[in-house]
Parts: C-alpha cells; sequence; structure tokens
C-alpha cells in the first residue's frame, strides 16, 4: 500500500531562522501519528509545506504518492489549521454543507455534525460561537470530505477536558490516517499509535510512546530531549 | 464552485456595512436629490436631472457593492478564510473567479434599487431596450473596479485596505462626476475627470439616456483601466500568494 506521507530531506528557512532542518519521515497508512515539539520546532512549518502551502528550500514532500497539491485537490486530504479559517456571518450548516459541496466524496451531512459534536449548533452563526464550539466546526469542515488523511494542527488547543475526550473518542473509530500536532503530552500518549519529537527543525525522538518513555514519565522524556540531555 | 459563489453572497448580504452604503444610501440618495431637482428649472430640465442621477446613483451604488466586495476579502484575508480554502479542493483560480462573480452578482440589486425607484417615483421615460441597455451597462462596467478592490485587499493589510477602498470608492465617484455634474467642475478637474474610470464607465448608460450610442472613448478609456486594474489585482494576488 501506498504510504500516506513522504518526507525526505525537507529544509525550510525564513529570513533569519532555519525553521525546518533536513526532515525525514514516513508515514503509511492507517497510522496516527503524533508530532510534538516546543513551539518553534518546525511542526507547523513541516505541515504548510505538506500540504503544498510553502514551498520547501530543499527536499520533497508526497501524500499518497502524488505531490502534495495533486492530493489536496483530489479531496484525500482533511485539514485543520491552527487557530484559523472560519468566515464571518455564515452558520455552522451553510460552511458544513459548502465544505461537502467542495470535496469528490463527502460524508453524509448528519454524520459530520455529529462526529464534530455540534449537534443542535448547525443554525447558529459561525462568529456568534465559543472558541471550543469553533474549534468543532473547524473540526467538521477537516472531516467533510471523507478524507484518507487527517492533517491536524493542535486540533484540541481551547476544548476543555471532556470535549478532548469526545473528540478523540470520536476519531478513533474513524479509522482513517491521521497526523496531528499537540502541546498535549498526554493525548499524544493516549491516542497516537507513534510519536515523532521535533526539535529546532530537526526530528528527535520517534517510536511509540512506551519507546519514547523507556519506563519514566512522557514529560520527563520529551523535557529532556528538547533540552538535549539524553533520558 | 456555485457552492464557493452561493456562500460568498451570503455572506455579503448580511454584511451591515454593505446593506447601507450600498443598497439604502444610493437610492434614498437619489430620491433626495432628484427631488430637490439640483437646481434644475422647468419640467424639462428637472426630468433630464431625475434621469441623470438615477444613472449616477446607480452606478455609485453599484460601485460600492464592488468596493465592499474588495473589503470583505481583505477581512477573509485577516481572518484565516483564505488559508482555510487553500486546504480544501478547490484551485486558486477558482478563489479568486468565485470572488469576481460575487462581486458581480451584489452589484445587481443595488441598480435595480436604483432604477426602479427612478422608473416608479420618478417616471424616467426610457423604452424597454433603453432600460436593459442602462442597466447592462451599469452592470458589466463593474468589473474593473471590482478588480481594483481586490487588488487592494491583496496587496494591502485589512485596515489599510479598507480605507483605501472606502477613499478609492469616495473619490473616484465624486471625481467621475457621479454626484454632481463634471460639467460644473473647475477646469483642472474636469480635466481629471475625462480621464477617470468612474466617468468612462458612467458615460456609457449617460450617454443611453440622451438616445446616443457610448462614445467609442469612454469605451476604450474604460477597456484601458480594466487592463490597469487586470494586472493590478494579478500583481496583489502574487504577492498575496507569495506572502501567506
Amino acid at each position: 500500500m501506498t504510504d500516506a506521507i513522504v518526507i525526505r530531506g525537507l529544509r525550510k528557512a525564513y529570513r533569519h531562522v532555519l525553521a525546518v532542518d533536513g526532515l525525514s519521515l514516513t508515514v503509511p497508512q492507517g497510522q496516527r501519528l503524533a508530532l510534538l515539539g516546543p513551539n518553534g520546532a518546525g511542526k507547523t512549518t513541516t505541515i504548510s509545506v505538506l500540504l503544498g502551502l510553502l514551498t520547501p528550500d530543499a527536499g520533497t514532500t508526497s501524500l499518497f504518492g502524488r505531490d502534495s497539491r495533486s492530493a489536496v485537490n483530489e479531496g484525500l486530504i482533511g485539514v485543520m489549521q491552527q487557530e484559523i479559517g472560519l468566515p464571518p456571518r455564515v452558520t455552522v450548516r451553510e460552511l458544513v454543507r459548502f465544505a461537502r459541496a467542495v470535496f469528490p466524496a463527502p460524508l453524509p451531512y448528519d454524520e459530520v455534525v455529529a462526529q464534530a459534536g455540534l449537534t443542535g449548533l448547525d443554525r447558529t452563526r459561525v462568529d456568534r460561537l465559543s472558541g471550543g464550539q469553533r474549534q468543532r466546526v473547524r473540526f467538521a469542515m477537516a472531516l467533510a470530505g471523507d478524507p484518507k488523511l487527517l492533517v491536524l494542527d493542535e486540533p484540541t488547543a481551547g476544548l476543555d477536558v471532556e470535549a478532548r475526550r469526545d473528540f478523540w473518542d470520536g476519531l478513533t473509530m474513524s479509522g482513517r490516517t491521521v497526523v496531528f500536532s499537540s502541546h498535549h503530552l498526554d493525548e499524544a500518549d493516549r491516542f497516537a499509535d507513534r510519536i515523532v519529537v521535533m526539535h529546532r527543525g530537526r526530528l528527535v525522538a520517534d517510536g511509540t510512546g512506551a519507546q519514547i518513555k523507556k519506563g519514566g514519565d512522557l514529560e520527563d522524556a520529551f523535557l529532556a530531549l528538547i533540552s538535549g540531555r539524553i533520558a | 464552485m456555485t457552492a464557493y459563489i452561493r456562500l460568498e453572497v451570503r455572506k455579503m448580504l448580511r454584511d451591515h456595512g454593505f446593506i447601507v452604503m450600498s443598497l439604502t444610501l444610493p437610492v434614498v440618495l437619489y430620491l433626495i436629490f432628484s427631488n430637490l431637482a439640483m437646481g434644475a428649472q422647468g419640467p424639462d430640465a428637472q426630468a433630464a436631472a431625475a434621469a441623470w442621477s438615477m444613472v449616477g446613483m446607480a452606478a455609485y451604488g453599484a460601485l460600492g457593492g464592488a468596493f465592499s466586495n474588495g473589503t470583505g476579502t481583505s477581512e477573509d484575508k485577516a481572518l484565516g478564510w483564505l488559508a482555510q480554502l487553500a486546504v480544501l479542493p478547490i484551485p486558486a483560480w477558482r478563489v479568486i473567479a468565485g470572488k469576481a462573480a460575487t462581486g458581480a452578482i451584489i452589484v445587481v440589486p443595488s441598480i435595480l434599487l436604483v432604477l426602479t425607484a427612478g422608473g416608479l417615483v420618478n417616471g424616467v421615460p426610457l423604452t424597454p431596450f433603453e432600460w436593459v441597455a442602462v442597466t447592462a451597462l451599469l452592470w458589466v462596467g463593474t468589473i474593473p473596479f471590482s478588480l481594483f478592490a481586490l487588488g487592494n485587499a491583496y496587496l494591502l493589510s485589512p485596515q489599510n485596505s479598507a480605507a483605501a477602498n472606502l477613499a478609492g470608492y469616495i473619490s473616484l465617484s465624486v471625481v467621475g462626476g457621479l454626484w454632481f455634474p463634471a460639467a460644473n467642475f473647475p477646469g483642472w478637474l474636469q480635466t481629471v475627470s475625462e480621464w477617470s474610470p468612474v466617468a468612462a464607465y458612467a458615460n456609457l448608460p449617460w450617454a443611453v439616456l440622451f438616445g446616443e450610442a457610448p462614445s467609442l472613448r469612454s469605451v476604450l478609456l474604460l477597456l484601458g483601466w480594466t487592463a490597469v486594474f487586470t494586472l493590478y489585482a494579478l500583481y496583489g494576488f502574487r504577492r498575496a500568494g507569495r506572502s501567506a
């Protein structure tokens, strides 16, 4: 089976910062991968290049054996970007219907709304929702096209504990390939099959939660990795 | 793409700024101006003024829609809606085309409202062919201004583009003679007006009112401005794409 994601030798620098420094990563289909790292580690840059939103300085990326733009334009990818992306003056229902209309084989409307936890809210205008509810709308838009791969940049930012649990429970059942970045180590540990830790644009750890923890605490292991000490 | 256009048109029609500036204000101003008759003496002059300002205010309302659409686009950019569209299966050119189509749709009610007021309230006497020609020219002529406003939206920050669009809207409308006939301007301003894009635009339907075909000069001038504004919008879009 074609790998969902192949990244080879990715480099991307901004004016004064080397954001991603020679990253290679292969994600097989069906895997749930957590991308961890402190702020500025290069997670969002990696995701942006992967989606074809940024041009890399060096290296290649592919999604399901295609170039990124083709994969996005064929509707294979559902994306939740960080804290952005909702237009004003439209209702949840109008937005979800729009998202469904642009994908070739969308999920049924009721399923999208139910899975995103938006039942009963779909006639409300998006600009009148709470932060957590808006986050669910972003998720609904990512889910609407029934994509083979979900790319979620800090999907649970702004959600309370219960909403975070609901979010991951809904996602676990779907059986899709999922790549997500997060600052919540516990949810990475619980939900992901594989954890990749980035620091200063490089990959510093890659394995299951158990392999990275080495019997200890994930937070200790994470802090040791990003401070350059060996756990 | 129809789903995208439908969504964008809904967004605009719920924008209170758009409703006031481009739907309500022009028709209200028209009814005031035409009934003050702008100093016209005698029924013939009053009827001519009612017809003249009908086209002026319809053009003014239509331009309001075109510029509001541009300002709305800069708002989309600030809120990350354009970034969200970039990760949906819609190619970038369709987003621009959809936005331009939205502009072309939302100018229609502004035009029809003022023309209806002209026909029903002030009894502007045009033949059916003339009504169609005036409406069509008012509509088609908004294309360059939509492009100009979109160029501002892509190139400038949201606050600056809102300011640039409002300033461009008002000043181009006044210089183009939509508010007061350019014939009353001081000499230097008349010269500016003769070359301005809004004058070229409004001269097309104004010619129809007086039973003439639009002058070749106005058509060529508007096409020239269309070329300039198209290049400007493309430049803005490419710049925005690089920095986004």
